[in-house]
């Protein structure tokens, strides 16, 4: 039983360790493997990087490659387990924090946020997941509120108030962005999907609001296995079901924010990655979250990875990638569910 | 008395749907409630097992007062059977039943040996450890309710609620949940209330029967005196023969 799941764990490991590893060594320069090895390697040790490695290696990895994959890994796998955790508390395989509008959410709270101050210090961009998270946590309460039906969250109502409210925010984030300054505008476009920001200092912005987020949403494997038989049965059991459903809920929309907060609004890793999850392995949260949390940084690294190098030198959004692949799978999956239900 | 019900009223906002109802349970007891729909037995049941507050009166267990406890405390004293609904199917059976052990586990839900060893004592008695790692969707119905009742005995609670567990259920089935819930009330000394529409059934499986009507109980008592011609009538509105066969139990059937 539980050596099936180390052994996913581990395969998923594996995966992410290798994405990882691709994403810093292809693009417009790819550093050969045994390079990039190298360079890491002494890195690791303290030591300056050798001299046979081309000096402009070590600037590319460290400067560009390094802190963007590392961006990317954290923004998939917030995406892929607080897409997890939607789809249990909503006990609903079609929630996403794309579909929920969360991201959206999120993505209108960071830009009303940028509208006000650009932040030009660390300090200021620790401020932008705060604010990313405060929309996505009002954009949750309002679809819940619109979608819920005599204590039950039916899949029609739960994505027709998700898009509705998510078109709403971005309808007020494109406002905004047009309404702002050059400069600005075209620092706000990555919210939108396109590149995220460079450099090592959105990394260490997003870095305490995601280890929280996880680390809740880690935690809440079991609750989300109770709550898998309704709320009247999960307090029946012992569970203090409506502390534990705000609590995940919270948890997920600030791992999503930030996500959203420097990597922009990306659809459908949230939505694929745990249902490829159920499909191989089964379900249970207490290795869906971990393992979904692994599977979104894999996943997210290999659509960045298509994205900068299908019509290079010019770099796609990412959001076009993973929508390209999302779309047709939420189909499949809504049919489904629809062939399940009849 | 082991379970005290004391002048309990429940609502629904301004509607109140138990008015002041009085019961007393010694351990061991299996209690069917009965009555019309609507007559107040499942809000009974919410309302020991802590999902609806009362606006007034009291629960004990010897002496403990249930309503004041956390759910955790309280789903080590109470647990629940609901009907076979809307289960997630992909759980397998080993896994439902192994979360009956939810107010006994840490917050990371890994269950120890104390906890093991209560699951599969909970499948050998339902006859589901053949099952144990079958997913609840390529269950049948009967095979379902099995699962939720071992999920509550995996609970270990002295008490036992059942709401209308027999629903849905053929003959054959309805009656091995029924036996099994009477062989685990002798056994363990459960204390037993089940929600049950089967007036037959009741008379059979309880020892004593509760009569709802209109969130009231007109009568609770043993099933050939609480089971007569004209108080079924007048409840349920329905004209009744109950038929008294030698050593047997009262025998309710619809008049021509």
């Amino acid at each position: 039983m539980s050596s099936r799941w180390l052994r996913a764990l581990t395969l998923n490991i594996v995966l992410l360790i290798l994405a990882a590893g691709l994403s810093v060594a292809v693009g417009a320069v790819t550093i050969p493997l045994k390079d990039l090895g190298r360079l890491l390697w002494h890195a690791v040790r303290g030591l300056p990087a050798p001299q046979d490695v081309p000096s402009y290696y070590a600037t590319i990895v460290f400067d560009l490659r390094l802190p963007h994959a590392a961006l990317v890994l954290l923004a998939g796998s917030a995406l892929g387990s607080s897409g997890a955790a939607y789809q249990g508390v909503f006990r609903n395989p079609l929630a996403d924090p794309y579909l929920l509008g969360v991201a959206s959410g999120a993505g209108l709270g960071a830009v009303v946020a940028l509208s006000l101050a650009w932040p030009q210090t660390q300090g200021g961009m620790f401020g932008l997941p705060a604010a990313a998270f405060l929309g996505a946590v009002v954009t949750v309460a309002l679809v819940y509120a619109l979608a819920r039906v005599d204590g039950t969250v039916p899949a029609t109502t739960l994505i027709l108030a998700g898009v509705a409210v998510g078109a709403l925010a971005t309808a007020l984030t494109s406002f905004l962005m047009l309404q702002s300054e050059g400069t600005l505008r075209r620092a706000m476009t990555y919210l939108m999907g396109g590149a995220p920001l460079g450099g090592w200092a959105p990394v260490l912005a997003m870095l305490p609001y995601w280890l929280v987020g996880q680390a809740v949403l880690l935690a809440s494997g079991h609750a989300l296995n109770v709550l898998q038989f309704g709320e009247e049965q999960a307090q029946q059991l012992g569970l203090h079901a409506q502390r534990a459903k705000t609590v995940i809920l919270a948890a997920a929309s600030l791992t999503t924010a930030a996500a959203v907060a420097f990597a922009g609004i990306i659809g459908f890793i949230g939505l694929v990655v745990p249902h490829i999850v159920r499909l191989l392995w089964g379900e249970d949260y207490r290795w869906e979250i971990p393992l979904s949390l692994l599977g979104g940084g894999t996943a997210l690294l290999l659509s960045d990875l298509l994205a900068r190098t299908l019509l290079a030198p010019q770099t796609l959004p990412v959001g076009i990638v993973t929508a390209l692949f999302g779309a047709p799978f939420f189909l499949w999956v809504l049919q489904r569910t629809k062939r399940q239900a009849a | 008395m082991a379970l005290e019900i004391i002048h309990l009223s429940a609502c629904y906002g301004e509607r109140r749907v138990l008015h002041g109802v009085d019961l007393t349970l010694p351990r061991g007891e299996i209690l069917a409630l009965v009555g019309p729909n609507g007559a107040g037995k499942t809000t009974l049941l919410r309302v020991l097992s802590g999902t609806l507050r009362p606006c007034s009166g009291a629960v004990r267990w010897e002496g403990v007062d249930l309503l004041a406890l956390s759910p955790r405390e309280r789903a080590q004293l109470v647990a629940v059977v609901p009907q076979a609904r809307d289960l997630p199917a992909a759980f397998t059976v080993e896994q439902a039943v192994t979360l009956g052990r939810t107010p006994y586990l840490s917050w990371l839900g890994a269950p120890g040996p104390r906890d093991r060893q209560a699951v599969e004592r909970a499948l050998a008695e339902t006859d589901l450890l053949p099952l144990a790692s079958r997913r609840l969707a390529q269950l049948s119905g009967g095979e379902q309710q099995r699962v939720l009742l071992a999920r509550a005995l995996a609970q270990e609670t002295p008490i036992l609620l059942l709401d209308e567990p027999t629903t849905h259920l053929d003959l054959r089935h309805q009656a091995n949940i029924l036996r099994l819930v009477q062989q685990f009330s002798r056994e363990r000394g459960l204390t037993v209330l089940m929600v049950i529409h089967d007036l037959n059934l009741a008379a059979r499986f309880a020892d004593r029967v509760a009569l709802f009507d209109h969130g009231t109980v007109l009568a609770v008592d043993e099933p050939e005196a609480v089971l007569t011609a004209d108080r079924i009538a007048e409840v349920y509105h329905t004209s009744v023969n109950v038929l008294h066969i030698p050593q047997g139990h009262p025998v309710v059937v619809l008049a021509e």
